[in-house]
């Protein structure tokens, strides 16, 4: 299992999640995992993000990962949290997905197919001036969306 | 307390679909919800929190709205979609493993205080994270979904 880094900055005015303190801003979105490892092997081996911190927290018995491309301040991250106590997880209807822009979506299929990651949309364009786009499912079943960022 | 929010980087590069500072590398683009109107979705989210719609599409052949929002007027740092069925008002329904999208705010009992007002049940009061840690809320959208507000300011 990857070791995470604490990466607390000291600063005066703000907290770790950086230069935008004094603006809203999205910080994360949270899902529930049944396996680290299967799940570190999907984001992080195969879809290229980092670990930046992981928390033991005994009190509530659950562990978090926050997980992304740059650190805190370089945009969205996933913040991935086990249950000790708890091995399912119901995903309703209701959450649809994350999406990830990546230069070269044929690339990132490709790596993703050849680890074992089932494809649910083959690359697609939903209308004529739009980049192509896939769906892969994550080790949980969670729908990831892959959006070509390179034009051409 | 918070100032004026920067201008966002100018630096579109016509090669790719993203504006923002970070299209080279793989980036977090947006996290999707399913909401049971816009209407109560623009509430809690636009006049709520202060995001802003980015852009709207009609996605015919899947018969769905799809509106994209976000803090300032570029994606950087993640935007939330929203999609409504042309044929069901509905959010669907709300799993144990979707967890939340989490919102950082330099001023969290004045976020909770707003939306609360706008009738958004609120499941976490203000509360330090932990000891000298950042304040954090949890709050639920109209349609249910949880949305964490994580102090960003420090006093």
């Amino acid at each position: 299992m990857s070791q995470a880094s604490a990466t607390i900055k000291a600063s005066t005015n703000n907290w770790v999640w950086g230069a935008d303190a004094t603006r809203p801003r999205f910080l994360h979105t949270m899902i529930r995992v049944r396996d680290f490892d299967a799940s570190l092997r999907f984001y992080v081996d195969g879809l290229g993000m980092k670990v930046l911190d992981r928390f033991d927290i005994e009190a509530r018995r659950v562990t978090a990962f926050f997980i992304g491309f740059g650190g805190y301040e370089d945009g969205g991250c996933l913040e991935l949290t086990h249950l000790w106590d708890v091995d399912a997880y119901t995903h309703g209807t209701g959450y649809g997905h994350i999406a990830i822009g990546v230069p070269d979506l044929p690339g990132a299929l490709a790596k993703l197919e050849a680890m074992g990651v089932e494809v649910t949309q083959r690359p697609v364009k939903y209308f004529a001036d739009a980049p192509h786009l896939a769906f892969v499912k994550d080790p949980d079943g969670y729908s990831v969306e892959l959006i070509q960022t390179r034009k051409g | 307390m918070p100032g004026p929010a920067p201008s966002p980087a100018a630096d579109f590069d016509p090669k790719y679909w993203v504006a923002g500072t970070r299209v080279r590398t793989p980036r977090f683009l947006h996290a999707m919800i399913r909401v049971s109107s816009f209407d109560a979705a623009l509430r809690f989210y636009v006049t709520g929190l202060g995001m802003q719609v980015v852009e709207r599409f009609e996605l015919e052949a899947k018969r769905v709205s799809s509106l994209f929002i976000g803090f300032g007027d570029h994606p950087e740092g993640g935007l939330i979609e929203l999609i409504h069925s042309w044929d069901a008002d509905t959010a669907g329904a709300i799993g144990t493993g979707s967890g939340h999208v989490a919102i950082g705010v330099p001023d969290v009992p004045a976020v909770v205080a707003r939306v609360e007002a706008l009738g958004a049940e609120v499941t976490v009061r203000p509360t330090p994270y932990f000891a000298g840690g950042p304040l954090i809320a949890f709050v639920k959208d109209l349609d249910g979904h949880a949305v964490e507000l994580v102090q960003s300011w420090k006093e």
